[in-house]
């Protein structure tokens, strides 16, 4: 989902097998896909709603995860971990939360595994390569985004 | 759904969820405000059973009006049902306009009720003449008169900050160029 400040993307093809947020996002019910369909819009929209998402500061866990982003259903249990970036070099105001893994738990207590994998996809350097890739913004109708 | 549309154009159940989700995020941002409100007490406020509020809440998007109505007014909220033509975005590629900001434009606007009331608004919009401007590197000035505040826009400078002179309340006019703080 794109925007003119900020951009929504599901990370694919990856050889961690953990990076599964397409395939499970593809199989919830639509009315799941409209919950999260609907906290994109509010954070592309720049919105502030931490009941639906939101990153983590230097004051927790050491500062490891402040790169890291999640979206959040609470009433049905389930989390869309990521993380966000800047990927144009000519715009960087321009911000990207890429998803990478889908989780669906009872307990609300924040699970660093998780956390940690979506760390190492934010470093990854076959994923920093991709996102540096011109064609990533390039739309069907050939315009750049 | 193509890539360049929205997803709320997959169909006209996504439509609805997508507006309906706006107006329950504004209920909920309300009672947030409002000590001890519960959805119980929201329920038997508004003559709505429990589960049926369960069920708005956690999938907005079968609301009829009825009970949007009932909802509102029972945390004493009004509503207005409007429709917009937005040709910035004729295809849906980026979605409807979020009620908020609506609700935000009209709040900055002053409230107006009807159109006297924007009649009246405009008529107050403060002229370039009776502003105080602060510009980049320390500069002052007072603004060019017979403009209205929306020359802003045009004028070749970036505005740090901007006072009003006289006792027009200026915080309604600020122009839609974003000014730094």
């Amino acid at each position: 989902m794109k925007h003119a400040r900020r951009a929504v993307a599901f990370l694919e093809q990856h050889s961690a097998s953990y990076v599964d947020i397409k395939a499970a996002f593809d199989k919830l019910k639509a009315s799941a896909q409209r919950y999260h369909f609907k906290s994109f819009d509010y954070w592309l929209g720049g919105h502030h709603n931490d009941d639906r998402f939101h990153g983590w500061n230097q004051s927790q866990h050491d500062g490891k995860y402040t790169g890291c982003f999640v979206f959040k259903n609470v009433s049905e249990g389930e989390r869309l971990y990521g993380f966000l970036c800047r990927p144009k070099r000519e715009n960087p105001h321009f911000e990207m939360c890429v998803l990478i893994l889908y989780a669906k738990k009872k307990r609300w207590s924040t699970d660093t595994a998780e956390l940690a994998r979506a760390e190492k996809m934010r470093v990854d350097p076959d994923v920093i390569a991709a996102l540096q890739d011109p064609d990533l913004f390039i739309t069907g109708e050939g315009k750049k985004q | 759904m193509n890539n360049a549309t929205h997803w709320t154009e997959r169909s006209a159940e996504d439509f609805l969820y997508s507006i309906a989700s706006d107006f329950v995020e504004q209920l909920q941002s309300k009672m947030a405000t409002l000590n001890n409100m519960t959805r119980a007490k929201l329920a038997k406020a508004a003559g709505i059973s429990k589960g049926r509020i369960s069920q708005i809440f956690n999938d907005p998007g079968n609301i009829s009006l009825d009970t949007a109505i009932r909802l509102a007014r029972a945390l004493g909220l009004s509503v207005s049902l409007l429709t917009y033509e937005n040709t910035a975005d004729p295809n849906n590629e980026r979605g409807p306009v979020n009620a908020d900001v609506f609700r935000i434009c009209w709040e900055k606007a002053g409230r107006p009720f009807d159109m006297w009331d924007i009649q009246r608004l405009s008529q107050a919009a403060p002229r370039l003449a009776d502003c105080y401007v602060q510009i980049p590197k320390g500069r002052h000035g007072t603004m060019r008169p017979g403009q209205s505040i929306a020359g802003i826009e045009n004028l070749p400078w970036e505005v740090l900050s901007i006072a009003h002179t006289k006792s027009v309340s200026l915080n309604q006019f600020v122009p839609k160029k974003d000014v730094a703080s």
